[in-house]
């Protein structure tokens, strides 16, 4: 985005007009003063130095624009210039506009994305509409004076505008430039909306036409050169005033019955597919308080950051374990990538560097890292890295909430629209308000990003690296309505009554075929060929519990029993354990469900177990290793299981089973609870199902051992493919590497449902695979006779199940 | 004397900073009478933050004096003066790096880089009624005097002509700067930034005759 910098003798003025400026743009636009002299700026007068570090402080490659009011202010700004790096100085470009009225106008311009130029000219212009209002006969002064008559006369033609955005900037200034090819004064008269006659030759006073797509425009012309120049421009403007006219705007233009503002579509690239409407609402970029204290003790500001980082880590944890409920766990890992920023010694030395060379106190030490480091990977070659620069700022404001600098980037809408951000950052999406977002459409970014990943795993349509489309929209005008499609990237703005009713009649279908799918839901899915496939739920809570009821669940695949220890100071105790099991249980209304035994430990860490910090956790004491060196944990759960049995169908899973001997200590143990809870004559029953978790590749070599053993396997495809492939599914590195359909991971699959079938057990799919259609289509293919899943996806799982 | 040391041109910074301040309201009342009655204060705070430099220049050779002067001044003088003495020494500084002393020639070299800065930055030509209608004259006395090499004297001669040359402004009529905008009112009256910039001149005279 082009920055801004306003210059005046008056710091006071200057502070004023950035205010003015900001209460059009809001606080996402790089903008900087500089004004006053003397000690607090106070005096009249201007600093060269200052509006030097108020341009570096925004630049960026798409420009800065400075405005100054006069005299020194002139001076002092080109004295600037002369220090900056020499590739930094076509970008920067000192501006003549009306200071107060220019800054206005270019900040608009600028917060649109548009490009320097454009901007530049806005801020020239900006006199214009002040000018018409007064209905001053004369050109604004900034405007090069262009030969004027008071009236327009001479012969004229009349012709339509073509253009979609109809007479914008730069078709504008196409349009003066061609004027200023003939001998003649040349004026043009908007007689659809009865606007002007505007003198061609000027940029602005054509802009003050707003001639739209449809209007019609009379050229008026006076002088030797009278008729070449009607001629001349008639078919200028007839052929789009250097603007590409695509079939679609030519047909509006030639059925004549656009004359409202209707545009047409345009693309981005889509990234999360999906159709939203909605009004566009800009997202303000985070504000971020930094505290301008000096660090006076190094060593004190140096540990108060280590400190930070450290909570910071916790934090994330938690936050991490809490939303791979809501999203997934693969996906929840994207935060786990994150954490790396945390231990990343590039960024941790310079943020030391800073505090014991600049004496900056913590926070300011640690924003001026992450600042820098987000421009280094603004400027890589590499898209892919470039989207990590949102990770960087996303973790780097969580750190500075740790140093208590109020630095919230929630993004709320006042209404329910689409937002419209620069980017966004992980943590903005999943801050994401579902009810009210109907979709996202970034000026930059990306489809592989991991706001897209997530993005998409919301279910919230959006478009990416829409600057192009967005770049005429006047946000000033009016609320800006727009349609997006997440497939396509097609971005329509403002479209016409016809295009959103075929829009709403495409939601509404998707939306009937949802409720058709959701109203069939409750019957078995039964392929083609006449095989039965339980889809199951994947459920972390009593919530999900009864979403997988609603969705049609056959029942639940995978209880997550992690939930009933999350978010506390404790273990939970026997009672609380039974009553959210019996709960869940009785929820399902007498449907099977599986109980995984706590799986801790790996990602999820619970304070309070005091899990030892291991350098391999997911090859680590986790899930039934854990359980099995704490008796006490273990059998308060397992008695809470067998108590809850009573209410249902409820069948118990061991996870992680690596070794036949875990499995018979898992099973002694369940023995043992029930044992004591016969002792003590507490009701409960005996025997439940037992199975277990498929996901380490000794046992799915040896599935056959096992298969006699337990009465299910259950096959965790996201730890089976990390364990096989060697492959940590946290590394975005090896994303390409981490692949479910991977032979071995195939052949072990098929190993598992192998032995499973010789022993006419079930064999189900709990991890990420079995919603994705075109591996479990594979995956059932392999043997596999049941799928467990997120609630929503039940629904359109048991469809395709039964188109096969 | 044949050189300027490094601590003769620092000594002629401290001496400026003395003028200045006494000349404040002087310079001020030149200004209050075409332009917007700034340009004693600015001087007079633009060269004492120079001043107080002066312990940071000890041992430092020339170029990084007049760099930092340059600095100091850019971000405290205010008005148009200080980009444009801040170039004036910016420039200067270019063709003083690492000499602890300057020649009657390497002086010259000095002050017609920042006479070059002063046009570019300020864009006025001789007769406009600014510092540039003594600046331009000053340069050429100090040229065609200096070729003996006789600082003392290439000094004498272009004090002489900054103080004939400003006197010469009065009648003028501003064509840049603040005093434009009165137009023939302007006429009449002694333009301060020439003043300002004879002044300098003849501290830098007084300097290199102790």
């Amino acid at each position: 985005m082009v920055g801004l910098v306003l210059v005046s003798h008056s710091r006071a003025l200057a502070e004023a007009v950035q205010r003015l400026v900001r209460s059009m743009t809001g606080p996402e636009l790089p903008l900087a003063i500089s004004g006053g002299a003397g000690e607090d700026h106070q005096d009249l007068g201007t600093d060269a130095v200052e509006i030097l570090e108020a341009i570096q402080s925004v630049y960026s490659v798409d420009g800065v624009l400075v405005l100054m009011d006069m005299g020194s202010a002139v001076l002092s700004a080109e004295t600037a210039l002369d220090f900056l790096e020499e590739a930094q100085c076509p970008h920067i470009k000192l501006t003549s506009a009306p200071f107060i009225e220019g800054a206005v106008a270019a900040g608009v311009s600028a917060k649109l994305g548009n490009a320097l130029g454009d901007v530049t000219a806005e801020a020239v212009g900006a006199l214009a509409q002040k000018s018409e209002h007064l209905n001053e006969e004369s050109e604004p002064a900034a405007v090069p004076p262009t030969q004027t008559a008071p009236v327009a006369q001479g012969p004229s033609v009349r012709v339509v505008i073509p253009n979609p955005q109809g007479i914008h900037a730069r078709p504008a200034a196409r349009l003066a430039q061609e004027a200023g090819k003939y001998k003649a004064d040349v004026r043009l008269r908007n007689l659809t909306a009865g606007k002007g006659p505007a003198v061609a030759r000027s940029l602005t006073s054509l802009i003050t036409l707003g001639a739209r797509q449809g209007h019609e425009v009379e050229i008026i012309a006076s002088g030797p050169q009278e008729r070449e120049a009607l001629d001349g421009l008639k078919k200028f403007i007839e052929a789009g005033m250097g603007d590409s006219l695509n079939e679609k705007f030519a047909e509006v233009e030639t059925s004549k019955t656009a004359t409202s503002a209707a545009e047409g579509p345009t693309h981005a690239m889509g990234i999360s597919s999906g159709i939203g409407v909605g009004r566009l609402f800009f997202a303000a970029e985070s504000s971020v308080s930094i505290p301008d204290a000096i660090a006076e003790d190094v060593a004190a500001e140096t540990a108060r950051l280590h400190e930070a980082l450290q909570q910071t880590r916790k934090q994330m944890q938690a936050d991490t374990a809490a939303l791979s409920r809501q999203i997934g766990k693969s996906k929840a890992e994207i935060f786990v990538a994150q954490m790396l920023v945390l231990d990343d010694p590039a960024l941790t030395e310079r943020a030391g560097q800073l505090i014991a060379e600049e004496k900056n106190n913590a926070a300011r030490a640690w924003w001026q890292t992450i600042q820098e480091a987000v421009t280094v990977y603004n400027n890589l070659e590499d898209e892919l890295l470039r989207q990590r620069a949102a990770d960087l700022k996303d973790v780097g404001l969580a750190v500075l909430r740790q140093l208590g600098c109020g630095a919230s980037d929630r993004i709320e809408l006042p209404e329910p629209g689409i937002v419209v951000a620069r980017d966004l950052t992980p943590g903005q999406v999943t801050q994401l308000d579902g009810e009210k977002v109907c979709g996202v459409i970034c000026l930059e970014g990306g489809r592989t990003s991991h706001s897209a990943i997530l993005l998409r795993s919301r279910g919230i349509p959006a478009v990416a690296q829409a600057q192009g489309v967005l770049q005429s929209v006047d946000f000033n005008a009016a609320p800006v309505l727009a349609v997006i499609n997440g497939e396509s990237g097609e971005i329509t703005l403002n479209p016409d009554k016809a295009a959103l009713e075929s829009v709403e009649t495409e939601l509404a279908a998707q939306k009937a075929r949802a409720a058709q799918e959701k109203a069939e839901s409750g019957q078995p899915a039964i392929t083609k060929d006449g095989r039965r496939i339980e889809v199951f739920a994947n459920v972390g809570s009593l919530a999900d519990a009864e979403a997988a009821a609603a969705n049609g669940a056959d029942g639940i695949g995978l209880l997550r029993t992690e939930f009933l220890f999350m978010d506390r100071a404790e273990a939970p105790n026997e009672e609380e354990q039974y009553i959210s099991l019996r709960d869940i249980v009785r929820a399902m209304g007498g449907k099977p469900v599986i109980v995984r035994t706590l799986d801790a430990g790996g990602d999820k860490n619970i304070p309070y177990l005091d899990l030892p910090k291991e350098e391999n956790p997911f090859l680590g004491v986790r899930a039934i290793r854990l359980c099995l060196r704490r008796p006490e944990l273990f059998q308060t759960q397992l008695r809470a299981i067998l108590r809850a049995a009573l209410e249902g169908d409820l069948r118990v899973m061991f996870p992680m089973i690596a070794a036949e001997s875990e499995l018979v200590s898992a099973k002694t143990a369940l023995a043992q609870a029930h044992a004591s809870l016969a002792a003590q004559n507490v009701p409960h029953r005996w025997p439940v199902p037992v199975g277990m978790m498929m996901e380490v590749p000794s046992a799915a070599l040896v599935a056959d051992k096992f298969a006699a053993q337990v009465e299910f396997f259950s096959i965790g495809t996201n730890d089976l493919t990390q364990y096989t492939l060697a492959v940590d599914r946290g590394n975005t590195a090896l994303q390409d590497l981490s692949d479910t359909l991977n032979p071995a991971v195939v052949s072990l699959i098929e190993t598992i449902a192998k032995a499973a079938h010789a022993r006419q057990i079930p064999v189900a799919v709990c991890g990420e695979a079995a919603a994705d259609q075109k591996v479990a289509a594979i995956l059932l293919d392999l043997g596999v006779t049941e799928l467990s899943m997120n609630p929503r996806s039940i629904p359109g799982a048991k469809h395709w199940i039964r188109q096969r | 004397m044949k050189e300027l040391s490094s601590s003769a041109i620092v000594s002629w910074l401290q001496l400026l900073a003395r003028i200045y301040e006494e000349k404040k309201d002087y310079l001020t009342g030149l200004d209050a009478a075409i332009g917007d009655a700034d340009h004693g204060a600015n001087m007079a705070r633009g060269f004492a933050a120079v001043a107080a430099k002066a312990p940071q220049f000890e041992g430092k050779d020339i170029g990084f004096i007049f760099k930092t002067s340059a600095m100091t001044l850019l971000s405290t003088v205010g008005g148009a003066s200080g980009p444009l003495y801040g170039s004036f020494f910016l420039q200067a500084a270019g063709k003083s790096n690492g000499k602890t002393s300057l020649t009657a020639a390497d002086l010259g070299a000095c002050l017609e880089a920042g006479v070059a800065a002063l046009t570019a930055r300020g864009k006025a030509v001789f007769g406009d009624k600014t510092m540039m209608d003594v600046w331009l004259p000053v340069l050429d006395a100090y040229k065609a005097s200096a070729a003996d090499g006789d600082l003392v004297a290439a000094l004498t001669k272009a004090s002489e002509v900054a103080k004939t040359a400003a006197a010469a402004t009065i009648p003028l009529v501003a064509k840049k700067g603040r005093a434009s905008y009165l137009g023939e009112r302007s006429a009449g009256h002694l333009d301060p930034g020439a003043e300002s910039s004879s002044l300098l001149i003849e501290a830098l005279l007084t300097i290199a005759r102790q």
